[in-house]
């Protein structure tokens, strides 16, 4: 229950002395024990749990000590901070401004509760706190859809209260840093893109047959050409694309969240939630079951056709991993490819990631595994198609 | 004294001067031989891709193979037509050119207490464990051929 936040409880505490707290002479054992005892009567609420930049953070306080307390509420964030206000004698509310990002964040609301007797220079655990988090969109820069945002999975994000009597934000986080959460977008699924069957194509090979290569749109390879063509197909992608440097991190990620729509769209799966993430110095990007995190300090991420290729690569994991669900429910059409594909997967995905780096990494085996073969091509080709396209059209596919 | 001192000098000059030249002719491939034959276990298999239950396992239809000599050098062992061996070598040229050459891998990684898989990179050099792998994610990016890495016996289907 102790704070782990001294200095904001100071800030607290100080601005409880500003707002007329006189110094009181209550030790500071004294002091904790009856916040503690108090503070699980504590209701307050923070609203709305995801906010646009600016606008307000509404916060309200029921009385639960007449006359004994005086709050104050905190963005722990730019040390904004409002009041201190009177909150022991009736309900009270009040209310921050929302900072501006530049990019979805968290921001943690702190509610401090000073006791008028309290305040001791002497002893500073005279203030005891709540936090409640709140997400906050940025406005955004020329154009796009990021609308008030909810995950389908999940729920859509919810303020989080502490246990009673605890501060838990070390130091403020969110602003611009690339450690923030991502708040997962509300899918806007476009419709499915068309299949085109692929140009009949003459292949001669080393055993000295001619082959046609054309492929089933139906196909795995055929829904991953469906993709690629369409990717440049969409607007938000290629107004994203036409000027990427310049783009901001958010834009960039609105181009990220629509190939994982267009991907799950055409593989007809559930969309990967999409979000940065600042991770360790060779790490690109995390897949954590229905999630895509990626940080957008990487190398590959300033080049717009290898950012969006590690994007299909990772929707593909998660297309696979949905496709195994779908087997292992009984929905797939046994002898079809999918089913195939979803037994081989399934397999793999059961021991993914361990054997081949139990002892020592054997990157060989870990290439082996027909889920990122299959990852690894789409992912390759992506960037392929996108740079060829941007290069002038061409081929994307084969020599 | 003086004069059989100098000749003894120059003589040991000239015998570390001619080891060193025995060495680098050693070393130094006769461009009039060709490529040097691979000289390591993989070899990089070159696909154009097709889905079709012709191929097999395959991803497509094998058009090319590249092996690495003793120094790590990717070699052009064979390919199906002129336009892709024109290509692949193009490719390898290029990627010889680049002092390494980037390798993604996926580990087990943990993010707010629930698993994933984390994707990485790192710079590879030839002679290398991996450089294969990188070298044909280069080749497809230049070329789009799908790769594999197999053992030669494995290539030779």
């Amino acid at each position: 229950m102790r704070s782990r936040l001294p200095l904001v409880r100071l800030l607290l505490c100080a601005a409880a002395a500003a707002a007329g707290a006189p110094p009181g002479a209550l030790g500071a054992n004294a002091v904790k024990d009856y916040f503690k005892d108090k503070l699980p009567e504590v209701a307050w609420s923070v609203s709305p749990e995801t906010v646009r930049a600016r606008e307000d953070i509404r916060v309200e306080v029921r009385p639960f000590a007449p006359g004994e307390w005086t709050c104050r509420v905190s963005l722990l964030l730019r040390k904004e901070r409002t009041g201190p206000f009177p909150c022991g004698s009736r309900a009270a509310a009040t209310s921050l401004a929302a900072p501006d990002f530049v990019r979805p964040a968290t921001v943690t609301v702190a509610l401090g509760f000073c006791s008028p007797q309290g305040y001791s220079k002497a002893h500073k655990f005279v203030c005891w706190g709540k936090e409640k988090k709140v997400r906050v969109i940025p406005a955004l820069r020329g154009g796009g859809d990021a609308a008030r945002r909810g995950d389908p999975g999940s729920g859509p994000p919810r303020a989080t209260q502490t246990p009673a009597g605890s501060f838990k934000a070390e130091a403020p986080e969110g602003e611009g840093d690339d450690d923030g959460e991502e708040v997962p977008p509300v899918p806007e699924v476009p419709p499915p893109a068309p299949l085109p069957r692929a140009e009949p194509q003459r292949v001669r090979g080393l055993d000295g047959k001619t082959y046609e290569v054309g492929g089933d749109p139906r196909s795995f390879a055929g829904k991953n050409r469906a993709y690629r063509a369409a990717l440049l197909q969409d607007e938000l992608i290629r107004r994203g694309y036409a000027d990427w440097p310049r783009r901001t991190r958010e834009e960039r990620l609105e181009v990220l969240r629509r190939a994982a729509q267009i991907h799950a769209a055409v593989f007809g799966t559930s969309v990967a939630q999409v979000g940065y993430r600042g991770l360790e110095p060779k790490r690109l990007g995390l897949y954590t079951g229905d999630q895509i995190w990626v940080d957008p300090s990487k190398r590959a991420f300033q080049n717009p056709d290898e950012a969006l290729g590690l994007l299909t690569h990772e929707a593909t994991h998660h297309y696979q991993r949905e496709l195994v669900a779908k087997l292992r429910a009984g929905r797939l059409q046994p002898g079809s490819e999918e089913h195939g594909l979803a037994e081989e997967w399934g397999a793999e995905l059961e021991r993914y990631c361990c054997e081949y780096c139990e002892k020592r990494c054997d990157y060989a085996a870990y290439r082996a595994q027909s889920v990122e073969r299959s990852a690894f091509e789409a992912g390759e080709a992506a960037t392929l198609h996108l740079r060829r396209q941007r290069a002038g059209g061409g081929s994307a596919d084969g020599v | 004294m003086g004069s059989s001192r100098k000749l003894m000098f120059l003589s040991a000059g000239a015998l570390i001067l001619v080891t060193f030249a025995v060495l680098w002719g050693v070393r130094k491939p006769d461009p009039e031989e060709g490529p040097a034959p691979a000289a390591t276990e993989e070899t990089l298999v070159l696909y154009v891709e097709a889905d079709g239950a012709a191929l097999g396992n395959a991803p497509g239809v094998h058009v090319a193979d590249v092996g690495f000599d003793a120094q790590g050098n990717a070699v052009l062992l064979r390919s199906s037509e002129p336009e892709i061996a024109r290509q692949v070598q193009a490719a390898l040229d290029e990627a010889q050119r680049q002092p390494a050459l980037p390798l993604m891998t996926e580990t087990p990684a943990v993010l707010d207490g629930r698993p994933g898989v984390g994707m990485d990179e790192a710079p590879v050099k030839k002679g290398t464990p991996g450089y294969a792998w990188a070298l044909g994610g280069f080749v497809r990016s230049r070329t789009g051929l799908l790769y594999r890495v197999a053992p030669p016996a494995a290539a030779e289907h």
